[in-house]
């Protein structure tokens, strides 16, 4: 099934990568070895499979010992090297200069743009392809209409500016509403929606998944892997990842809890690098403790001065922790301060420090000016969240929306 | 104590005959190759093994015969093909020695190599001796490297001979020795100094060895060259320092097969033989590892614990450049004072003084363990330095605690 | 002055070992071997000029810090050609997380161009030709990129990289864009992780000592508990720590970016704040306008 996938991918004619991530996974005696070194390595496959594990794949090759090899190979040292060299050729890569790199930018779209001027260029054109980007922010600021406009804006056609593509929807904790969708829809592209069945078109466009538990969530990604290729599908959305991460953290210990956040993480990129589609996640805030502060060793003393002032302050920190920071591409971080609600490009490889004010319409998210506000230093990462607006206290993110808007047209 | 250094030697090429044997009979290739060569590539006759011997001593039969017993005993009951390993290993012994010759060896041969830091030298009742294997364990940036650079620099500002640095890790700073030196010699001339200066870069040579192969061929030339070194004073190499060589053992251990261990085992002891051969101290360094309950342990384990004649453990203070010295191991002093220590200022840097620094002395006579003394800046020993003239003689007290050791367990261990 | 002619014929005579160097000649090498650029004239002087040829730097550092940054910054300075006091070497970028973002390599590299031009435009007039290398273009068309998608891939490019480097002799640096992504992910086997870690670090020492290349490795960081609390410190544990020959944190101190020397055979400890510009890594001190987004 995998290698039909593989297969798959190489007649679209996608890109490099994708062949590259198939390289890794053929088997040894595929490779072109020389005959009589592949020949040792498929005897020795069927024959050590059940005292010294078999040597199917690259990987196994790759990580043994030279010694180990040559025991359970048996050839000498000299051959053993030439086989892991031939090995490691075919494996690795291909090279490819970053010219080629900014020509394949040039040829094909590679941005989903959040139609968000400011936002959209501090991304150099919006949410990239083929990489992570996470929505960081306390619930009820606007995370989940942030995903609804994106999910939208892909299922668009084209000739209205959008994907005209599919849209997978990871819904593990009840949010996503079809009404705020709609909503969201009639008022920002009232033009489109008004015309007969459009609506439940863009609708049917998505599919929404509700995975309950951290094993129904990995099954749904397996399975996700294949949708991804048959159908046109250009946008993954996970909310929220840390609900449902967390929540299986409540559960096992802490070996497991290890291995579990690892892998829908690693799994999420090699998804979103072999499709090349943009994968958006959210992902929730926890208030810190206070001697959670954490320094390097060597800067302890120094530091402890200053923080007592800080302290008294309420900090806010993403819930998933710091390694699963490292590996998202993009972190956009959603926060409330001084009476405004702010975006800030918290992490991103092309963009400067800054932040947008925002507010939440019926048409969703629109930002109330498109030149970003620079962030000094660390305050890029932090996370505010001041309850002022009184909507905030009613939960629920449709039914507070629109009371939103409703208020903000009768004030109006 | 130097008696048991040299048992130690003798019990060597035994042990690798036995481990040949078993790697014969399962292995193949290159290990193979390098282990022959460990046992009678290097040694072409006895004419120059005797050649080698600094001070041809009598026989003493009787010893001989005592010691022989088991080794032809052993190769007995092997097959045919192991005679011939038998004969080049027993054409390969040198001669026999009673404790009395071995005295007289370690007196005329076994010198002591300051490390130009005063606070070690103290601690190792003097510092570096020839015929030994010392290791250096510590976590990262605890002055592993720091130590190395100024032993070799000690030695070669001495004149007391070359210093080969075969380097792991790309460590070997040039740059960082020469600003030792010009920290050290404020007093010389300018041209004085540049001369020293040429003088001493000169006497360390260094070579970059990345692979646990390289590293046994380097050993193999090392030997050949030592073995038609002519024995004069100025320029025979006297200070072998490998850094770090846990890291070039550890990507060859674990696995199902034992190689790796086996390896490092040989690496180990024809390290222990180059140095006791050929009167070379021999330093290395090993890093440490996260062990159970988050407790830092050597990297080289078990195994490789009893190949060092000395284990000197460094640490340092958390946000300071005060490092720990202590001993973990030593063969020779009594190691009932092995928390005693000694603190060096690392002062890393190439605006700062001379290295390593000093402070704070010893063990035994001086004040109680632990207490922090003020920092004593401690210039160069002199060529004329007491610690030279004490030609391996440790101080009469672990004479006394050996006495008591000896019996022991220590005295069998291999 | 007799005294060392002597001591060098001597030893010539002995003749050591085949491929030792004498720390004497090492050092005269040393001095002559230019350094990598930072863009930061304060990082460069604590770091003794520039990123160290021959050698294996590690960079460790928060998300967001600017690891990334610093690996396209050096990428695109390597590249500074020789008449302007550069290396006018290539670049191999391995990229582990799919961080690499082309565009921000080009914006660097106009940033490093007109720089250049504006420092040295009268050294310039001599050579005719560099006009026409001086584009942001020629500049990404020397960056080989390996995206790795598993750890297999990554120690099969490792060991490819031999063969590769024999052929492209111009490479100076290589960036490992993070060293730790996949083994931090896929690893049950902690024993396996150090040996295979430890033999690539290895290879990537016999790299920068055998091609006379710089070798900048990032790092992630972890939270480690030590005595009581909860410190950051550089992911992969202490058997990594040894692995590399420098290694450079880089943390916030205050609002400013800090980078901190926390071990070095040669160099001391020191930290120094640098700046992220639209440009690329900048000085701190200077007033450099930073780009604001239109």
């Amino acid at each position: 099934m995998c290698k039909n996938t593989i297969n798959g991918v190489k007649t679209k004619g996608r890109r490099a990568a994708a062949s590259a991530a198939a390289m890794s996974n053929k088997l040894i005696c595929e490779m072109g070895l020389p005959a009589s070194i592949a020949n040792v390595f498929a005897a020795r496959n069927g024959f050590s499979r059940g005292c010294c594990g078999p040597l199917p794949l690259p990987q196994d090759a790759l990580s043994l010992p030279e010694f180990d090899l040559v025991a359970l190979l048996g050839l000498d040292l000299d051959q053993v090297r030439s086989a892991v060299a031939r090995i490691s050729e075919i494996a690795c890569p291909p090279c490819r200069t970053a010219l080629s790199l900014l020509e394949d930018r040039a040829r094909s779209t590679c941005h989903l743009p959040t139609r968000l001027r400011g936002l959209d260029d501090a991304l150099c054109g919006g949410i990239p392809f083929g990489a992570l980007t996470e929505l960081v922010g306390p619930s009820g600021i606007g995370k989940t209409q942030f995903c609804l406009k994106l999910a939208l804006l892909v299922a668009l056609p084209t000739c209205y500016g959008g994907l005209n593509g599919r849209i997978i929807y990871m819904d593990t904790e009840s949010k996503f509403s079809s009404s705020r969708l709609i909503e969201i829809g009639k008022s920002s592209f009232p033009h489109i929606f008004q015309s007969e069945g459009m609506a439940q078109e863009m609708a049917g466009r998505i599919v929404v998944l509700r995975p309950s538990s951290l094993s129904e969530f990995t099954e749904s990604l397996q399975q996700i892997k294949l949708m991804i290729l048959q159908h046109d599908v250009k946008l993954l959305i996970v909310d929220s990842m840390a609900a449902i991460l967390l929540r299986e953290n409540e559960r096992s210990t802490t070996v497991q809890k290890q291995h579990s956040w690892c892998w829908p993480l690693s799994f999420l990129k090699s998804l979103a690098e072999f499709s090349q589609i943009p994968i958006v996640v959210t992902n929730q805030v926890r208030s810190q403790n206070n001697d959670e502060v954490f320094h390097y060793s060597f800067q302890a003393q120094k530091n402890d001065t200053g923080k007592t002032s800080e302290r008294l302050e309420s900090h806010l920190t993403a819930a998933l922790g710091i390694q699963w920071a490292h590996a998202v591409t993009i972190r956009l971080i959603f926060e409330a301060h001084s009476g405004h609600r702010f975006i800030k490009v918290s992490k991103s490889p092309t963009s400067p420090a800054v932040a947008f004010p925002f507010v939440v319409e019926s048409s969703g998210i629109s930002l109330l000016s498109h030149d970003g506000l620079e962030v000094m230093g660390a305050e890029i990462c932090t996370i505010h969240c001041q309850v002022q607006d009184t909507t905030f206290l009613i939960r629920g993110p449709s039914h507070t929306l629109v009371f939103n808007a409703s208020l903000q047209q009768f004030l109006g | 104590m130097i008696i048991k250094i040299q048992v130690r030697a003798w019990v060597s090429p035994r042990g690798t005959s036995g481990e040949l044997r078993k790697y014969q009979m399962q292995g193949r290739g290159r290990v193979a190759g390098e282990l022959e060569r460990l046992i009678d590539g290097g040694t072409p006759n006895k004419s120059a093994v005797a050649s080698q011997v600094p001070m041809p001593p009598p026989r003493n039969p009787r010893s001989a015969i005592h010691a022989k017993a088991p080794v032809t005993e052993e190769v007995g009951e092997e097959a045919v093909g192991m005679e011939e390993v038998s004969v080049a290993i027993d054409r390969r012994q040198p001669p026999w020695l009673n404790g009395v010759e071995l005295l007289e060896d370690a007196k005329w041969n076994k010198h002591v190599l300051p490390t130009g830091c005063e606070g070690i030298d103290i601690l190792l009742g003097g510092g570096l001796r020839e015929g030994q294997l010392t290791e250096i364990v510590g976590p990262s940036s605890s002055g592993k490297t720091q130590v190395c650079l100024c032993s070799a620099l000690g030695v070669a500002d001495l004149r007391l001979g070359v210093v080969l640095f075969l380097d792991t890790c790309n460590s070997f700073s040039p740059h960082r020795i020469a600003h030792m030196v010009n920290s050290q010699s404020d007093t010389l001339a300018k041209e004085g100094k540049e001369g020293s200066l040429e003088r001493i870069m000169s006497s360390i040579l260094c070579h970059s060895v990345f692979d646990i192969f390289e590293l046994l061929d380097a050993l193999h030339q090392l030997e050949c060259k030592l073995k038609h070194q002519v024995k004069s004073s100025g320029n025979r190499i006297r200070l072998l320092v490998i850094d770090s060589i846990s890291s070039l053992i550890t990507p060859i251990l674990g696995g199902k097969n034992s190689q790796g261990r086996l390896m490092m085992i040989t690496t180990g002891i024809l390290l222990k033989k180059i140095a006791n051969e050929y009167n070379l101290s021999v330093l290395v360094t090993n890093h440490m590892v996260g062990g159970e309950g988050g407790s830092l342990k050597p990297a080289l384990g078990e195994s490789w614990k009893n190949i060092p004649h000395v284990r000197l453990v460094l640490s340092r203070d958390q946000g300071s450049n005060v490092c720990n010295v202590s001993i973990l191991k030593h063969t020779i002093m009594d190691v009932a004072h092995s928390d005693d220590t000694a603190n060096l200022i690392r002062e890393s840097g190439r605006s700062f003084g001379g290295g390593l620094r000093g402070f704070s002395p010893h063990p035994r006579q001086s004040p109680p363990a632990g207490a922090r003394l003020p920092s004593i800046y401690c210039p160069p020993l002199s060529p004329h330095s007491p610690h030279l003239g004490s030609l391996g003689f440790p101080p009469p007290s672990p004479w006394a605690s050996l006495r008591r050791r000896l019996p022991t367990s220590e005295w069998c261990s291999t | 002055m007799s005294e060392t002619s002597r001591f060098r014929s001597l030893e010539d005579g002995h003749g050591a070992l085949k491929g030792a160097q004498t720390a004497w000649d090492m050092l005269s090498e040393e001095q002559m071997q230019k350094h990598i650029t930072t863009g930061c004239e304060e990082l460069d002087a604590i770091l003794g000029g520039g990123i160290h040829c021959k050698e294996v730097t590690e960079v460790g550092g928060v998300p967001g810090i600017g690891k990334t940054q610093l690996g396209i910054q050096l990428a695109v300075n390597v590249q500074i050609p020789v008449e302007c006091g550069g290396l006018g070497g290539k670049a191999v970028y391995i990229d582990t997380e799919g961080s690499f973002m082309v565009e921000r390599a080009h914006q660097i590299a106009e940033g490093c161009i007109s720089d250049l031009l504006d420092n040295t435009a009268h050294r310039l007039k001599d050579f005719p030709a560099c006009p026409e290398r001086l584009q942001p273009n020629s500049f990404l068309a020397n960056i080989f990129y390996f995206r790795i998608c598993s750890y297999t891939e990554q120690i099969a490019t490792i060991n490819y990289l031999e063969k590769f480097l024999e052929e492209q002799k111009d490479v100076k640096i290589i960036v490992v864009d993070s060293i730790t992504f996949h083994f931090r992910q896929d690893f049950d086997d902690l024993a396996l992780r150090t040996r295979v870690l430890g033999g690539m670090s290895l290879k990537l020492m016999r790299f920068a000592k055998k091609y006379s290349l710089a070798v900048v490795l990032l790092n992630q960081v972890t939270t480690k508990f030590v005595e009581g609390s909860f410190h950051l410190t550089l992911a992969l544990g202490d058997t990594w720590s040894h692995a590399c020959t420098n290694r450079i944190i880089l943390y916030w101190n205050g609002n400013d970016r800090h980078a901190y020397i926390d071990k070095s055979p040669s160099l001391r400890s020191a930290t120094t704040p640098f700046l992220i510009t639209g440009k690329g890594i900048r000085n701190a001190t200077s007033h450099c306008k930073r780009v604001r987004m239109m």
